[in-house]
């Protein structure tokens, strides 16, 4: 009974991270990479449940992690605002700018620049890094409901792995359920307007312009704390 | 035209961002072992209530800090905590000293320029909801803090 109780609220937490708008930007980023397979609608549901998964994974490991005490809370939470965030900005600046077609990566004749643009746009493993890496970008509201909201939680009903993949869920399935909407209401249109391939080139571009978009204001924030 | 612009100007951003990041930042080394120095200006010994940010200040931590000043405006004079901003980018060895996971209040006492008692306020996070209970639930927790009644 304790341990649904704990579970009810580690999905309500989740929510509220989700639905704040502290982390409306990352929430963003994800619905415009998630939405944009608008050409193959498999594509677009596999890459959203790839995306839930790796949040959960993110969330749920770093909750073992800090509730076996492997590592301590403070310096998790210090390592992410002194890092993470800093270089998500102009990560997040590179990838839309390939997203977009404004850059063309030349590496080798087996990574082309248009297997990489393809890649980039396309490769199933981007939906889940994509997840994975936006887990860990903790803004203040998503940390104080995951430090200081979630861990006690977790830690008092013993059961850190399903309490944090509970929140996990709770966190990333909205946003992966509005892009699958959103792709597959394009999609239909799409097909009635017969215009799949040029939506799927645009989408291409609006995907890479909110990232570059995010980018700047999160390399605005953390990296020349410009507010 | 407008497309290789846009290139040039990104690129030159993401690199500005990089030399950023790669310069070195301040000083990092730990306090001394006598203690955290005090922060609040100017310096008397005394109960001080601490605010401790990051580089993002989201709307509900601008109303952490809020509810707390008006807190502590309606507490009378005589022994009324100090309120002291601290940008914990700038100074991360705070967060460091008080283990801080989030934007969050923290009780001091300051004595002799040093703090010689702490007690962080994670639990404001769940007052932000309604500004009388924040104070009511402020003031409460500040009594318990003071010295007389530890």
């Amino acid at each position: 009974m304790e341990l649904a109780v704990a579970i009810a609220g580690a999905a309500w937490l989740g929510l509220m991270a989700t639905a704040s708008p502290c982390p409306l930007a990352t929430n963003a980023a994800a619905l415009a990479f998630l939405g944009r397979r608008v050409g193959d609608p498999r594509a677009a549901v596999i890459g959203g449940l790839l995306f839930v998964l790796a949040q959960t994974l993110a969330f749920a490991g770093l909750a073992v992690v800090l509730a076996w005490g492997l590592l301590s809370a403070p310096v998790v939470a210090a390592t992410i605002e002194q890092h993470l965030n800093r270089i998500l900005g102009p990560v997040l600046i590179l990838a839309g700018m390939v997203l977009a077609g404004l850059i063309r990566p030349r590496w080798s004749k087996a990574f082309s620049a248009e297997r990489i643009q393809r890649q980039v746009g396309s490769g199933w493993w981007w939906a889940p890094i994509l997840g994975f890496v936006l887990a860990f970008a903790f803004c203040p509201v998503t940390a104080a409901l995951f430090f200081a909201g979630l861990l006690p939680l977790a830690v008092k009903a013993d059961a850190p792995l399903a309490i944090a993949a509970t929140f996990g869920i709770a966190a990333a399935a909205p946003t992966t359920v509005l892009a699958l909407v959103l792709s597959l209401a394009l999609h239909r249109l799409g097909v009635i307007a017969g215009a799949i391939d040029r939506w799927e080139r645009w989408a291409g571009i609006v995907t890479g312009t909110v990232f570059i978009l995010i980018g700047i204001g999160l390399a605005l924030t953390y990296v020349f704390r410009v507010w | 035209m407008l497309k290789r612009i846009l290139t040039v100007v990104l690129l030159a951003f993401v690199f500005a961002c990089v030399i950023v990041l790669i310069l070195p930042r301040g000083e990092t080394v730990p306090w001394p072992a006598d203690g955290i120095p005090a922060a609040s200006q100017p310096q008397t010994d005394g109960i001080a209530v601490y605010y401790l940010h990051g580089a993002k200040n989201c709307p509900e931590c601008a109303t952490i800090a809020h509810f707390a000043q008006a807190a502590l405006a309606a507490m009378p004079p005589s022994g009324r905590p100090r309120f002291t901003p601290i940008d914990t980018a700038r100074e991360p060895r705070y967060a460091a000293a008080f283990a801080m996971t989030v934007n969050t209040l923290v009780l001091v006492e300051e004595r002799a320029g040093v703090v010689v008692r702490w007690r962080r306020l994670d639990e404001v996070w769940r007052w932000i909801e309604d500004e009388t209970s924040f104070g009511r639930n402020l003031a409460a927790t500040i009594t318990a803090f003071a010295p007389g009644n530890r």
